[in-house]
């Protein structure tokens, strides 16, 4: 008996060695907090501007008295060194090695920097900054305008409480938002923007759609009604000048003829492609592609999943209709105009 | 002077990525973890099928090794255990001229008199008592000595019932366990191949893991035999359906899970070298037509 | 004899396998595959009607965390509507969601049950018709959804398609005891991996009871909510599914929940769930092998194995039987009947591929020391499989009576307990 006792006993340890992680996670555990569960970020595009902005208040309002106003180099009370410049750029010429400033960069009156800088902390504007050809940032954050020159990188994100104006060539990635207005330049790469207008190369507010009165479309055979909206089986091509009055599911692709109208939401499992001053009055849903004509409208969302093309002068939402255009990748027209968000993971561009 | 421009640039380009996708603490900001994703390497498609293919030819080629170290380990247990009774093996061949000896103790079977079926059947039912009176914290335990005492009452059930001669000796159990656990032991590198070695560990903390398994099954089966040949000697027949259906494959399978929940707790390579993971975002496939 | 065992033994076997390549599938897919979440990052839109049911039964300890967190979240104002469902509570929950439909009657228009069915899908049948807005979400009473939940769970609805969402149920009593890190463990698998790969491969997530929502018009169009069942979740899912609409499974859109603390609650909660899942597995197995057009082959084939996946716990314990059956027979030992049995006894553990589910979810959450409780899976499992299996005999036991019992699960939650902050 000792000696099957010693037998099981040698068993027993060897069984239960690799047991020995779990059952000390068991008796002193290490990992046992629920997961975060995201609340603010997810969905509020202006997430990390305005929590930035929070931070840099708190901040500076410990400041003492002298680095309250005035040009100003030191550190913040949470140690991050940063320079105020007050009237002029000459106050940043203080960091030297090519232009690359290591500080936070609080900026009190207006100011237009030269070009070719590179802020590799934020740079706060309290008036309105317009920034030089070829600079990079890592993020932005103004409370009034705000321009990027030319070829200039944001990397994390930037914030315009006026209208912010993005030249050609620039790439903005990360979250670019406005209280007022985006205007984005030609071959401009981004990844996600919100404001109340964002629109390419236009300065103004698009004309509304023309009212028309088309003649009613009817579905082909084999067409049936789910719930609220029509289902097609296939492709489905409708003409030009007719108007169609529910929402439509189509199995294949959508093509929507010139100056056709649609008065509800439509979905393709494959693209939707719509020709040139089409309507749809709803959503666009694409399993695949979403391809605008110019000068169409889109009432709603815009999504695919794959990809989005909006033609020139096309308008998504309206000033009292935001909306969000959203695919892996997005293209924007000249002219294109959208009311709300634009997201584009991948990667959009205007063209 | 156009080469050091471009080492300059990528330079640059490198550090920007950097601060693009780090966090104020230095650390990579990652995608949310509802779109977070593994990158796909062919050089981790390619150490999978070596680890998976190496190891099931590793256990393959040891056999006769294996063979040989259980042998000695029955040889040496057997004295200490005093059991009084043969060593012998038994030959095996596999297709690739692999032979190999499985060894086995010469003791006759006991059989179950009616006095062990009764104190069988009392313990049977100390044990479901238990699983009883148990308050319900240990619910788990209590279901698991139920099932315990279940199976043990069809052993009961059988030899006291039944017409037909229990249909396995001792030789039997012990041969059918260690052919089991060699065929676990086979199938490890497979099922960690497509389990484990997926992910993005280290090439030799795989390697590691997979000889680890190979190496405490190669020494637990044979004291696990072991522990059943006592249990059996002294126990009669009438143990061996509860420890060959409850303590046998079943525990081999615990110790891979083990291990193999040991492994998925360890850090990945992208972790280690703060390399930002992908949400795979690609093309879609066509719809329905 | 031994063939009559052997065969069904075999088809067992097979089953579990299907089972297994599904699990391993689906992990595949969600590590390594195109991830589908199209309308996550729809942040701006005009948001339409929403009314959010919260059925309620004696949930005095939770129901006004749960307002709190209604009341709190950025969906425009004057476009929700919260509608909690006093469902014969003897408790002080009618006077709670009173008190707030008092200081807030705009937004808060509880209903009170006194009468009617038992039972959370008799309470939703009845309150469906209290709102006429176009998206219905609902939620458990014990659930916390965040201040952007809503928003990311009506985005879907814009698409025309879309009859039903779903969003991911996150444990916030994780470390209470070894019962709940394996439940957390548990919604990872089936929410990370599973519910997450059916999304990417087009198949059928399914509609949870919470943390989700369906379209007005879409439940109007089947009849409303079924109150004959137990898993009116299920029931709705494989409904939408059969009448051409589509369920959307939305891993973004976290929401805290309770799980069960306590062992006897684990047993109640599961057992209501095979039994409301098996009510549909009987309902719609056959309308769907029918196979409408509009539905894929690998749909249906999905479809069918998550009909059964209440089912496939009898069919391992009648696995298990068959096994010692042989035993007992004496199988004669060739290599393939020994191959037979160790897949048979591998397979009783609840097969591998359940675990590499689990380990990569917890892996992707970025919960790495959680996986080595792995081993204690397998005792869950066993509580699962027993607590299932009987539920499934008593089922079918009186399948002939029309009314099933429900029970509700236990909250464990006092009303001054500090809740998780998920804010960053």
């Amino acid at each position: 008996m000792p000696a099957f006792l010693a037998l099981l006993g040698v068993t027993l340890v060897w069984f239960l060695l690799p047991l020995i992680p779990a059952i000390r996670e068991l008796l002193r555990p290490t990992d046992t907090a629920p997961l975060r569960v995201v609340d603010r970020s997810s969905g509020y595009v202006a997430y990390f501007a305005r929590n930035f902005r929070t931070y840099l208040d708190k901040q500076i309002a410990a400041l003492p008295a002298e680095a309250q106003a005035g040009d100003y180099l030191g550190k913040l009370p949470d140690g991050t060194q940063f320079i105020r410049v007050h009237k002029s750029a000459e106050a940043l010429t203080h960091e030297v090695e090519a232009a690359t400033h290591n500080r936070l960069v609080v900026v009190d009156a207006p100011l237009e920097l030269p070009g070719n800088e590179m802020f590799l902390m934020e740079v706060y504007a309290r008036a309105t900054l317009i920034g030089g050809p070829n600079a990079v940032y890592r993020a932005i954050y103004a409370e009034r305008d705000l321009g990027l020159g030319e070829g200039s990188k944001v990397l994390r994100w930037a914030h315009a409480g006026g209208t912010f104006g993005v030249s050609a060539h620039t790439v903005l990635r990360g979250r670019v938002t406005s209280d007022k207005r985006v205007v984005l330049g030609h071959n401009v790469v981004f990844e996600r923007i919100g404001a109340p207008v964002i629109s390419v190369a236009r300065e103004n507010e698009p004309p509304p759609p023309p009212p028309s009165s088309p003649k009613e479309y009817r579905l082909p055979e084999g067409s049936r009604r789910v719930g609220d909206h029509m289902r097609v089986t296939g492709d489905l091509d409708i003409p030009e000048g007719v108007r169609f009055m529910s929402s439509l599911v189509v199995s294949g692709t959508l093509r929507v003829g010139l100056g056709s109208i649609i008065e509800g939401s439509v979905k393709a499992h494959r693209d939707v492609e719509l020709a040139d001053e089409a309507q749809v009055h709803g959503a666009v849903v694409a399993r695949r592609r979403v391809m605008v004509g110019a000068a169409a409208w889109i009432g709603g969302p815009v999504i695919a999943e794959e990809r989005i093309r909006l033609g020139r002068d096309t308008v998504v939402g309206g000033p009292d209709l935001p909306a969000t255009v959203s695919a892996p990748e997005v293209e924007l027209a000249n002219g294109a105009t959208v009311y709300g968000q634009i997201s584009a993971p991948v990667g959009g561009r205007t063209f | 002077m156009a080469g050091k421009s471009a080492r300059v640039a990528l330079a640059q380009a490198r550090r920007l990525e950097g601060l693009r996708v780090r966090g104020v603490r230095g650390g990579v900001i990652a995608p949310h973890r509802s779109m977070v994703g593994l990158p796909w390497t062919l050089w981790r498609l390619v150490t999978t099928l070596v680890l998976s293919a190496g190891g099931v030819v590793l256990v393959v080629a040891s056999l006769p090794w294996v063979g040989r170290f259980w042998q000695l380990i029955f040889e040496r247990a057997r004295d200490f255990l005093g059991i009084d009774a043969p060593l012998g093996d038994q030959q095996f061949g596999l297709p690739g001229n692999v032979h190999f000896t499985l060894p086995f103790i010469g003791a006759l079977t006991p059989q179950p008199d009616p006095r062990a079926l009764w104190i069988a059947g009392a313990a049977s039912l100390v044990v479901f008592a238990v699983s009883v009176l148990l308050p319900v914290r240990f619910t788990p335990l209590r279901y698991f000595l139920r099932l315990l005492a279940l199976l043990q009452g069809t052993a009961i059930l059988f030899f006291a019932i039944a017409s037909d001669p229990f249909p396995y000796r001792l030789t039997d159990h012990v041969f059918v366990l260690e052919t089991a656990g060699l065929v676990v032991m086979g199938l490890a590198p497979l099922l960690l191949g497509f389990t484990l070695h997926v992910f993005d560990l280290a090439l030799w903390k795989k390697l590691l893991l997979t000889l680890a398994v190979l190496a405490h099954l190669a020494v637990f089966i044979p004291l696990q035999v072991l522990v059943h040949i006592w249990l059996v000697l002294h126990g009669t027949a009438l143990v061996m359906p509860v420890l060959f259906l409850v303590f046998g494959l079943l525990l081999d399978v615990m110790v891979f899970v083990a291990f193999y929940g040991w492994a998925m707790s360890w850090r990945g390579q992208l972790e280690r070298h703060q390399v930002r993971p992908p949400a795979h975002l690609g093309r879609a496939r066509g719809g329905r037509a | 004899m031994r063939l009559a065992l052997l065969i069904p033994l075999y088809v067992i076997v097979a089953v579990l396998v299907v089972y297994t390549i599904r699990h391993y599938l689906f992990t595949l897919n969600r590590l390594f595959g195109r991830h589908r979440q199209p309308y996550v990052d729809i942040g701006t839109a005009a948001w339409p009607r929403v009314a959010v049911f919260v059925p309620c039964h004696n949930e005095e300890r939770v129901v006004a965390h749960m307002l709190d967190a209604l009341l709190a979240c950025d969906y425009p104002e004057q476009q929700l509507v919260i509608i909690p469902i006093d469902d014969r509570s003897t408790d002080a929950t009618g006077r709670i969601v009173d008190e707030y439909a008092t200081r807030i009657p705009a937004r808060i228009r509880p209903l009170h049950r006194t009468g009617g069915k038992p039972g959370k899908a008799a309470a939703l049948k009845e309150a469906s018709s209290a709102s006429d807005a176009p998206i219905h979400l609902v939620f458990d009473a014990d659930y916390l959804p965040g201040r952007g939940l809503i928003k990311q769970l009506v985005a879907p609805f814009f698409d025309p398609e879309v009859g039903a969402v779903m969003g991911r149920v996150v444990p916030m009593n994780v470390g209470k005891s070894l019962l709940t890190r394996l439940l957390d463990l548990e919604r990872t698998g089936g929410y990370q991996v599973d519910q997450q790969a059916r999304m990417n491969l087009d198949l059928i997530p399914q509609y949870g009871g919470t943390v989700g929502g369906v379209r007005r018009a879409a439940l109007l169009e089947l009849g409303g909510w079924r109150d004959d069942t137990l898993a009116e979740d299920t029931d709705i899912t494989f409904q939408l599914v059969l009448a051409g609409w589509e369920v959307v499974y939305q891993n973004r859109s976290e929401c805290y929940e309770e799980v069960p603390e306590t062992w006897p609650s684990r047993i109640r909660q599961i057992k209501r769930w095979a039994r409301g899942h098996n009510q549909s597995l009987a309902r719609y197995w056959w309308p769907l092998l029918k196979r409408p057009a509009h539905i894929r082959r690998r749909t249906v084939v999905d479809g069918l194995l998550l009909l059964g996946v209440f089912a496939v716990g009898p069919l391992l314990l009648i696995g298990w039987g068959l096994a010692i059956a042989l035993y007992y027979l004496g199988i004669p030992l060739s290599a393939g009947i020994q191959a037979i049995l160790v897949v048979a006894m591998y397979s009783t553990l609840g097969n591998f591929a359940a675990f590499f589910e689990v380990a990569a979810g917890a892996r992707l959450d970025g919960s790495r020391k959680r996986i080595l409780l792995l081993p204690f899976l397998i005792v869950g499992f066993l509580v699962s499989l027993v607590s299932v299996s009987w539920a499934t005999v008593a089922q079918v036991s009186t399948f002939w009576r029309r009314h099933d019992h429900w029970e509700k699960t236990e909250r464990h939650r006092t009303a001054d307990q500090k809740l998780p902050n998920g804010d960053a």
